[in-house]
């Protein structure tokens, strides 16, 4: 029972205080007596490791993030296949709900995956830094081709003729129209952190303009024809507004301490 | 700017201990006996003291076959330089409360 408390408490210990939790179990093979007290005692410490140091509740932060990654994507893949044994769809109609059920799930296993990776090692900007951006750009292109995958299966689906354009239309504009946005700040992103930064700036104003010259377009008509694309272009720039702020802050990380 | 926050009350009790035999290496158990201080608040306590440079540590092989090597602690000359000037600020009544107990 003690040995399994101090492996315990040398696996809770954060990645900066490993040779600690070493330490603890070597003293530990050498106890005769007292075995017990002095296993819990170090299961305290590392508790306390994780509670009461910034490297310690950043990994709790990861940890709560993989968990709600995990769960997210167990939730939405189980409810979404129930969803399509049940729906009577042919196989485009199949592979269309396939591909868009994907590009949401992909979002939280990618983010879970960039957690996992910051809880295993010792927290320093830099490091998270890096974690972040890789992420943050995994995430622009898997969006990207996702998007862009589920405009080509919405035309399929079209000419297909078993569903109606009004059905399909909607995802087709926002396929085709995200596609392109995160596939440009995607390739921009490649650079770096600040070129991220500087392109998700760009497409926030090319989707705000965007927004703007469709709603100025509608001003009088009574009756708005197919999709309306301004919540999507303002849905676009708030997407493009985080992406950026990323950058942002993955930028001032990788910067060095000023002294 | 990293905070240098005044040590604790076992804190000092240790560096204290440690300063009475300055050369020697100790191991963590040695400590628990000697200062009285337990396990879960000694090893935070030898993590901070290391990390301000206070305190050094190496792996030491073991006396005893088939036991892996231990971790042994001696204090640096700035942890000596702390524990003397530790020792001149404590309050009168805690020397007497420690000569009596």
């Amino acid at each position: 029972m003690s040995r399994m408390v101090i492996n315990l408490a040398r696996a809770l210990l954060p990645p900066s205080r490993k040779a600690w939790g070493e330490a603890m179990a070597a003293e530990f093979a050498h106890l005769s007596t007292g075995q017990n007290g002095f296993a819990w005692g170090c299961l305290g410490a590392s508790v306390k490791e994780n509670v009461m140091t910034g490297e310690g509740l950043a990994r709790i932060g990861f940890g709560l993030v993989l968990v709600f990654s995990i769960w997210l994507t167990a939730f939405w893949t189980q409810s979404s296949l129930k969803m399509l044994a049940s729906a009577e769809y042919n196989s485009n109609g199949k592979l269309f709900w396939l591909v868009a059920i994907q590009s949401v799930v992909l979002i939280p296993i990618i983010c879970g995956m960039a957690a996992f990776k910051a809880t295993k090692m010792p927290t320093n900007r830099l490091h998270l830094a890096k974690i972040g951006y890789k992420a943050t750009c995994a995430c622009l292109w898997v969006s990207a081709f996702l998007q862009l995958a589920l405009c080509v299966v919405s035309v399929a689906f079209i000419l297909e003729a078993k569903a109606e354009f009004e059905q399909i239309e909607t995802s087709l504009n926002i396929g085709f129209v995200t596609g392109v946005l995160f596939l440009g700040v995607a390739y921009f992103a490649r650079k770096g952190p600040h070129a991220m930064r500087n392109a998700a700036g760009i497409a926030v104003l090319l989707s705000l303009s965007f927004a703007g010259i469709v709603a100025i377009s509608q001003i009088g008509k009574s009756e708005i024809v197919g999709h309306n694309l301004v919540p999507t272009a303002l849905s676009m720039a708030i997407l493009m507004c985080l992406t950026a702020f990323a950058g942002g802050l993955f930028t001032w990380m990788e910067r060095p301490a000023q002294l | 700017m990293k905070r240098n926050r005044p040590l604790s009350p076992h804190a000092q009790d240790l560096i204290i201990q440690q300063a009475i035999r300055p050369q020697e290496w100790c191991y963590g158990y040695d400590l628990m006996k000697t200062t009285g201080i337990k396990s879960g608040t000694l090893y935070p306590i030898l993590m901070r003291l290391n990390e301000r440079g206070l305190l050094e540590s190496r792996w030491q092989e073991a006396e005893q076959i088939g036991k892996p090597p231990r971790h042994a602690y001696r204090l640096t000359e700035a942890g000596l330089k702390v524990a003397h000037e530790v020792e001149r600020a404590r309050p009168a009544t805690t020397v007497f409360r420690e000569q009596t107990a």
